[in-house]
């Protein structure tokens, strides 16, 4: 039995296909006149259409069977339903479900889409998910955040300083040391750790780190009932907004290296007054006493020469010494750099002479000027030049320039020989220290250099090298502009 | 021409829809809808022992929403399982499915994809996991719907394997 035509023509209203199943189940029998677009697009031999056809067009009816069938042999229930497929079309896709049906004792079964359903899921469910992946994120998010967290923890555990962790009102929130002074600790700001004369210091540099988002460094003296302790200081900007304070103890390295130096000053005089006896003494042998055998006299002369260098470097040291402990008094003034290098052309004339290698001034910094004690740096660029026609090979002439560099004067002297390598670069400015490649073995004291640094840092300037190995070997010193008042 | 059922499994945004798209259309969307009820795509595939139509069913993520019809798997000669390489939650339901299909449907053909491998800075799948459905029989393959690798391959390996199954007369 066919369904009504009233019903038909329902179903068509909702774009669906009302197929009467024979009585074998096996044949789907549609009136052409209602078939809905999605149907009709395929091409049919007639609307009697038997169940392997119908798979064939719609692939995921072949679940449906099993069920369908059951269904169809019983008479007590009204409707089964497919679930959705998804059939594509030529443009788009259409959700369809099929549906088994029995009126009055007939098997029926329409193809449809149940778009009021189907939307009203698909919304649903894309909501649901689309929630749960936000969820998902989130949660991820959460758990990376929390590994990091105790990554850090466990670093900062390893770590032998102390350290404070200062929230971004400047508040301590983390440390890991016992020895607070009274008013600090959790909840107090980062200066309570520090005694009153470096409250200051530490807190610019807190707003620094946190404003720049850079890292600073900075090393205090920390006064406390009459102890001093050297501490350096490292605010490190963490990627929270907060900022770890790394504080070290350095009080027992600045100690040694005070040691080293006072040692070192106390042997330079102490070998100052016998040396200065034992060259004498040569010096009195060889001129007054005559008639000495050849031999003997070459074998003094030697001891005189080890015994001028030894004092020489004992001089040096005790210079060195005097300028970094402030006692050296610099005649500053405010000099005109151009002029200065034209006077200090002349002294070079010299030592092209004697060393056959040509100084060339490429740039005199006329009209630059800048406080300083001229003799005293007139010592360090014959120091550097010293040093770099040592270096310089035979045909190749050192470089000096003189001229504005970022506000600031800068003198260099370039000479063209192997090169400093990386590894010697940092040192280099250390006492005793040696060029290395010195041309024919020529020996200094390993002392200019520190002298060199010394003076210039006392001028509140900068020494530096640049170097290629095997092209070149550049030395800088860089000192303040000098601004007259009211210029 | 031999027709097969394979059916793409996982949990919900993994990939699957993403997969056949491009296996099939060659096409890629970012955008995430999802799949709602079943889509069947089918496409011819060329192996070194035949050839053979796909009918590519496309089942709706499984998830506390939504569970997969016993039904909708009746037939099939074999499985994509699909792993979101980037949640490993997704590996964890990739191992209940698996467990399921065991108990369910015997040992058929299967190959387990890590989908997004585009994105393997986010990467996160637990070994031992992987190596649970290594065990089980499952071969492993990293995919990305996004940039095409892996895909023909991933479907090609599965057709063969369905196919080498069959027996060579057929
Ligand atoms: N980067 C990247 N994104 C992908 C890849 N595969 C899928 N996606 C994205 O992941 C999301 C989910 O993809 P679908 O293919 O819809 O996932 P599904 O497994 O079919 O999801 P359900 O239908 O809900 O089960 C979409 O936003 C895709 O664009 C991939 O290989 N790389
Ligand atoms: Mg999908």
């Amino acid at each position: 039995m066919k369904p009504s035509k009233e019903v038909q023509r329902y179903f068509s209203l909702f774009d669906t296909l009302v197929m009467h199943v024979s009585p074998d189940l096996q044949t789907f029998n549609a009136n052409p006149s209602h078939a809905p677009l999605w149907f009709t697009e395929r091409e049919w031999e007639g609307f009697e259409i038997n169940r392997e056809v119908l798979t064939e067009a719609y692939p995921f009816l072949e679940c449906f069977w099993p069920e369908a069938d059951f269904f169809w042999g019983q008479t007590d229930k009204q409707l089964l339903r497919s679930g959705i497929w998804e059939e594509p079309l030529e443009n788009g896709s259409v959700p369809l479900e099929a549906i088994a049906m029995n009126l009055e004792g007939a098997p029926l079964m329409f193809i449809g889409p149940l778009m009021f359903d189907y939307e009203a899921k698909a919304k649903m469910l894309q909501q649901a998910r689309d929630l749960l992946l936000a969820h998902e994120t989130l949660e991820r998010k959460e758990a990376e955040l929390r590994r990091k967290r105790q990554q850090q923890k466990d670093l900062l555990l390893a770590i032998p300083d102390t350290y404070l962790v200062v929230d971004h009102e400047g508040k301590i929130i983390e440390h890991n040391t016992d020895l607070l002074p009274p008013a600090s600790g959790i909840g107090y700001p980062l200066g309570s750790f520090f005694s009153e004369d470096n409250l200051d210091e530490v807190e610019v540099n807190l707003s620094l780190a946190r404003d720049s988002k850079q890292n600073r460094e900075l090393e205090l003296t920390q006064r406390s009932g009459g102890s001093e302790r050297s501490l350096e200081l490292r605010l490190v900007h963490l990627d929270s907004g907060h900022i770890l304070c790394i504080i070290r103890d350095v009080t027992q390295q600045r100690q040694i290296a005070q040691m080293k130096d006072s040692f070192l000053a106390m042997a330079g005089h102490e070998l100052r007054s016998p040396l200065t006896g034992i060259s004498g003494c040569l010096t009195y042998v060889l001129e007054e006493v005559k008639d000495l055998p050849t031999e003997v006299n070459q074998w003094l002369s030697m001891a005189l020469e080890s015994s001028d260098r030894l004092l020489r470097m004992v001089a040096k040291l005790l210079h060195v010494q005097k300028i970094e402990s402030g006692h050296q008094i610099f005649n500053k003034m405010h000099m005109e750099v151009g002029s200065f290098m034209n006077a200090l052309e002349l002294s070079f004339k010299g030592l092209t002479v004697s060393t056959g290698i040509p100084v060339k001034i490429l740039e005199r910094g006329s009209g630059l000027h800048i406080w300083a004690d001229s003799d005293a740096l007139r010592q360090v660029l014959e120091n550097l030049v010293s040093n770099a026609v040592k270096h310089s090979p035979e045909d190749k002439a050192v470089e000096i320039s003189a001229c504005l560099e970022d506000n600031r004067v800068r003198f260099s002297v370039t000479d063209f020989g192997s090169g400093i390598p990386q590894r010697f670069r940092e040192t280099i400015f250390q006492k005793f220290t040696q060029v290395p490649g010195d041309r024919a073995g020529k020996k200094g004291t390993g002392l200019g250099l520190s002298i060199a640094k010394a003076i210039v840092e006392e001028h509140k300037g900068s020494i530096g090298v640049d170097s290629e190995e095997g092209k070149y070997t550049t030395f800088y010193v860089q000192f303040p502009l000098f601004q007259a008042p009211g210029r | 021409m031999i027709k097969k059922k394979i059916c793409l499994l996982g949990s919900f945004s993994v990939g699957k829809t993403s997969l056949i798209k491009q296996f099939v259309h060659g096409i890629f969307s970012e955008k995430y809808l999802t799949t709602v009820g079943v889509k069947i795509d089918r496409k011819q595939v060329e192996t070194a022992v035949g050839s053979a139509l796909l009918l590519i069913w496309d089942l709706n993520g499984a998830d506390r929403f939504q569970t997969i019809r016993s039904s909708y798997l009746a037939g099939s000669s074999g499985f994509l399982l699909v792993v979101d390489g980037t949640r490993p939650a997704t590996l964890e339901v990739a191992v209940d499915i698996a467990e399921n299909l065991d108990r369910t449907m015997g040992p058929l053909p299967r190959i387990l994809l890590l989908n997004k491998w585009d994105l393997r800075d986010e990467w996160s799948m637990p070994e031992e996991q992987i190596s649970k459905l290594r065990d089980m029989g499952w071969q492993v393959l990293k995919t990305s719907a996004k940039t095409g690798e892996q895909v023909e391959e991933a479907f090609r390996a599965l057709t063969e394997a369905m196919l080498r199954k069959e027996g060579p007369e057929r």
